[in-house]
This record gives structure tokens, C-alpha cells and sequence, in this order.
């Protein structure tokens, strides 16, 4: 109730002193106006100079160099903490291949689907070795 | 003058029409009030666009008194009204191109008058008119009022030879509609720059005091002055 009370003495006033607001909007209308033609002038002189008024001021261009400065170096605090983020932690190197191991493949081993007996084992020995190198040493053993 | 309004004699219909008038005036300031307000909304919304302006110049520090950062906000705002300005500028100049070919042809070729606001050949046609003037009236509580909507002159129609009116009319509504929210946001900015300009270079030192003690014996004394070594105990045998 109070706040609709406030509208109402708001609306009253505002009758009261709507010329007066009017001539105001009026005078800063015209003085608008010629400002555009003033501004339109000078865009007009300043493009015959090769610039444009929208161009940005020195003190803007200073205050984006700092800021991008500012930026570089959060930027590079941000990579410092990201570092040194897992010093003293434990990593399982062997639990995760390094690049060089995935890189090069890993040897090939045969793999034998007979039960594994003493003789099975001569066998895949034989068929993994050098047959050079088993056949010298068969004739060492004889 | 309190004896004349004593010896007023009111009638019951005078009655209820001082009860209808004062209603009628209560609304009307009402609407105002609202009028107001949503006037004070929209600026207070189109002088924000000074904050986005000057954030980057106010947050880098550069900005080192009043004058200076009123100097540049304005230059930022005449520059931004001249922007949004131009657009309307050259919607302007293409409607009074158009007019001007549009009268030339109504003139010369069709030899039509032409009035791209009237019923004939211009906007209005497609618009109902209505005859305020020969408006029914009554007598109501002894005023007369009028007592029902007025005839209608023009029931809204196309007409071929308005076909100008029925494009250059809006462009010339935008032009001045927007024209009107442009300078309204022009002004919305230049009363935002006063009032940023106060408040941020204004300081409030009603906490400070200048003899106060009380935070130095919280402070670390750094400077080694009259600060006792810290000894340590000699571990035991």
C-alpha cells in the first residue's frame, strides 16, 4: 500500500515538473544533434587523414597492452603450478607404457596350447632359438 | 474560508462526481509514476553501457583524476552515439531519397497530390480515422462526456497509389523512434558519467583513525628492534 501511495505522489510530482524535464530533454536534444554534426564533421577530417574516429584512444591501447600482459603472466603461472603439480607423488612407470615403449612393439613370444611337459619345453626352446646357435651347443653336450 | 466550504451544499450527483474526478486523477498519477519509473529502468540500463566503455581503461590504472576520466568517457560516449547515430542517419537519408522520387512521380506522372500522411494516397489509409470531432457527448453528473467511440471516417483499405507512403512511413517512424532512444541513451550516459565520476575518486575515511594503536601490536616486527631472541633449550643429557 505504502509503495502504491509512493507511485501515485511520484506520478503527481512528475505532472508538476514534466514542462521543465521537457525543455531540458529538448535543449539536450538540439545540443545532441549538433554534436552528431560536429562528430560527423571531424569523422569526415579525420578520414581524409587516414583515420577513423572510432579508432581506439593511446590510453585505451596502453591499458590492452597491460591487460595482456597480465593475462601472459597468469597464463604462466597457471603452466608453473601445473608442473610442479605431481612432484613427490608416486607414479607407476611400469604401469603405463613410456612413449618409446609405445612407440616400438613389444617382442613377439609364441605362444604354445600343448600342456607344458619337460619335453614341450625342449621343444619351444628349440623352436625359439637360433637353430646355429642349439645345434653348436648339441654338439658341445656330445 | 472554512465557514465557505461549511456552507457548501452538495447534491448527491456532485458527490459522485467529485468521487469520479479524484478516481480519474488518481490513475492518471499513477500512470505517471509507472511512466517514471520504466523511464528510469530504461536509462538506468543504456548508462551501464558506460561501464563496459571505461572497464578496461579504469581496471589497467591509468585513470588518475576526475577530469581526465570524465574527458575520456565522454569522448567514448560521443563516439558510441555517433556509431549507433549513423545508422539511422543514413536509414534517414534513403527515406528522404525515396520521398523525393516518390513526389516527383505522384507530381509529374501521375499528377497526384501527395501528403504520405493522409487518407488519400498516404499511410493513413491503411489506418482506421476516426471523427473526434463529431464525437457523441452526454451529460454526465452534469459534464459532458463523450458516450460512445467515435464514427469512423476511414476504414483501414490498400490503395496502389500509396504504395510510397506505405515504405517510406516506417522508415521515417524508426528514425525517429530510435532517434528519440538514442538521444535518451546519450543523456543516460552523460548523467552515469557524473555520477561515476563522483564515486570513483570519492574515499570514505570515517573508519580510519590516525593515533590508532591497535593494530600494531597485532603486526610482526620485522625490523629486529628491541625483539628478544628466541632461544633454544639445550637438549638434555
Amino acid at each position: 500500500m505504502g509503495n502504491f501511495f509512493k507511485k501515485i505522489g511520484t506520478g503527481a510530482l512528475v505532472i508538476i515538473l514534466a514542462p521543465f524535464g521537457l525543455v531540458a530533454f529538448v535543449l539536450f536534444a538540439i545540443y545532441s544533434v549538433l554534436k552528431l554534426i560536429f562528430l560527423w564533421f571531424k569523422a569526415i577530417g579525420k578520414f581524409f587523414v587516414g583515420e577513423k574516429l572510432t579508432d581506439p584512444l593511446d590510453i585505451e591501447r596502453q591499458a590492452a597492452q597491460i591487460f595482456e600482459k597480465e593475462q601472459l603472466e597468469k597464463k604462466k603461472s597457471v603452466e608453473k603450478t601445473a608442473d610442479g603439480k605431481f612432484a613427490g607423488a608416486t607414479i607407476h612407470i611400469y604401469g603405463t607404457p613410456t612413449p618409446q615403449e609405445a612407440v616400438t612393439p613389444s617382442p613377439k613370444l609364441d605362444v604354445i596350447d600343448e600342456p607344458i611337459t619337460p619335453k614341450s619345453i625342449e621343444t619351444a626352446k628349440v623352436k625359439n632359438e637360433d637353430p646355429l646357435a642349439v645345434l653348436l651347443e648339441v654338439e658341445k653336450d656330445d | 474560508m472554512i465557514n465557505f466550504f461549511l456552507s457548501l451544499k452538495l447534491s448527491e450527483a456532485d458527490k459522485r462526481l467529485i468521487i469520479a474526478i479524484f478516481l480519474i486523477v488518481i490513475l492518471v498519477f499513477l500512470i505517471f509514476g509507472l511512466l517514471y519509473d520504466s523511464v528510469k529502468l530504461i536509462m538506468a540500463r543504456q548508462g551501464k553501457r558506460v561501464d563496459a566503455l571505461m572497464n578496461l581503461i579504469v581496471s589497467s590504472g591509468l585513470i588518475v583524476s576526475r577530469k581526465q576520466f570524465k574527458k575520456i568517457a565522454h569522448h567514448k560516449s560521443d563516439v558510441y552515439f555517433y556509431k549507433v547515430t549513423r545508422v539511422y542517419v543514413i536509414i534517414l537519408a534513403i527515406a528522404g531519397l525515396l520521398h523525393l522520387t516518390y513526389f516527383l512521380l505522384m507530381k509529374y506522372v501521375a499528377q497526384m497530390p501527395l501528403n504520405i500522411w493522409d487518407t488519400q494516397t498516404g499511410f493513413a489509409t491503411i489506418l482506421p480515422t476516426f471523427d473526434w470531432a463529431n464525437i457523441e457527448m452526454s451529460e454526465f453528473f452534469g459534464v459532458m462526456l463523450p458516450s460512445n467511440w467515435p464514427p469512423i471516417i476511414n476504414r483501414p483499405h490498400f490503395e496502389v497509389v500509396a504504395i510510397g507512403s506505405y515504405v517510406i512511413v516506417p522508415l521515417y517512424l524508426a528514425c525517429m523512434i530510435g532517434g528519440f532512444f538514442t538521444i535518451l541513451a546519450y543523456l543516460a550516459r552523460t548523467l552515469r558519467i557524473r555520477k561515476l565520476a563522483t564515486i570513483l575518486f570519492s574515499a570514505d575515511l570515517s573508519e580510519k583513525r590516525i593515533h590508532d594503536l591497535g593494530e600494531l601490536a597485532d603486526s610482526e616486527n620485522t625490523e629486529g628492534i628491541n625483539t628478544p631472541e628466541k632461544v633454544t633449550p639445550a637438549p638434555e643429557k
